[in-house]
C-alpha cells in the first residue's frame, strides 16, 4: 500500500472515530500538535489575570496589566491566526482578544469600578483557564 | 413583571451556570453596583466564554441564551 493510501486511510479512521461533521475537521483532528508558544502565551494571559483580579484597588497598577494582558492578547491572536490545524485556538483567541480589549478600552477611557475589574479579571482568566485545557488536550 | 425580570426568569429555568451568571450581573446592575456600560461588557463576555468553549451548554439552551443575551443589550443599548 501507497504511503498516501495510508494515509488516506487513516484520515477516514479519524473521520469515522472522532464523529467529525466535515473532512476538514477529521484532517484538523489528524494533523493538530500541542504549540508551546501557545500555551505559554495563554498561561501568562491567565497567570497576569489571576493577580491582578486581587488588586483592583490599585488603579494604575491594575490599568498597567490590563495593558500587558492585552499585548498578550493580542500576540495570540496574530500567532494562532496562521498557525496551520488550529482552528479552535483562532476562534478561541479572538473571543478572548474581545474580552481583553474591552477592559483595556475601559481603563483608556478612564471609568473602571473595582468590582468590575475583579469580574472581568475573573472572566479573562476562566477564559485562558479553557483555552489551556484546550491547547493542553492536543496531541504531543 | 418588566421586561427584565421576564430574561431573568427565563435564564433561570435553564438551570446553567452560564445563566445564573448572566442574572447575577443584571442583578448587580439593576443595584446599581455596575454601570450599564460595565454591565453590557460582562454579559458579552459570558456569550464570549460559551463560544470559546461550545462544548459547555446544548444547542437549544444555547440559542435561549443568546436570545437573552441579544434582548438584554438591546435594553442597555437603549437606557443609554
Amino acid at each position: 500500500m501507497t504511503t498516501n493510501k495510508m494515509k488516506k486511510l487513516v484520515l477516514l479512521s479519524a473521520f469515522l472515530l472522532a464523529g467529525c461533521a466535515t473532512i476538514d475537521q477529521a484532517i484538523e483532528a489528524y494533523e493538530m500538535k500541542f504549540d508551546s508558544n501557545q500555551y505559554q502565551l495563554i498561561t501568562d494571559i491567565r497567570t497576569l489575570s489571576s493577580i491582578a483580579k486581587n488588586n483592583c484597588g490599585d488603579i494604575a497598577q491594575s490599568k498597567a496589566v490590563s495593558v500587558d494582558v492585552s499585548i498578550k492578547s493580542l500576540t495570540l491572536m496574530n500567532y494562532a491566526e496562521h498557525n496551520p490545524h488550529n482552528s479552535t485556538i483562532q476562534k478561541s483567541s479572538i473571543e478572548l482578544n474581545s474580552m481583553v480589549q474591552d477592559l483595556s478600552d475601559k481603563y483608556k477611557a478612564g471609568a473602571v469600578s473595582p468590582i468590575f475589574c475583579k469580574i472581568k479579571f475573573q472572566n479573562i482568566e476562566q477564559a485562558a483557564n479553557t483555552m489551556q485545557q484546550i491547547e493542553g488536550s492536543k496531541p504531543k | 413583571m418588566n421586561d427584565i425580570q421576564q430574561i431573568q426568569q427565563t435564564l433561570a429555568q435553564t438551570g446553567l451556570g452560564a445563566a445564573n451568571q448572566i442574572n447575577k450581573y443584571v442583578t448587580m446592575c439593576v443595584n446599581g453596583e455596575l454601570s450599564v456600560a460595565e454591565c453590557k461588557s460582562l454579559v458579552l463576555d459570558i456569550q464570549r466564554q460559551l463560544n470559546i468553549d461550545d462544548q459547555l451548554v446544548d444547542q437549544d439552551h444555547l440559542n435561549t441564551i443568546n436570545t437573552a443575551i441579544n434582548a438584554l443589550i438591546d435594553i442597555a443599548n437603549a437606557v443609554g
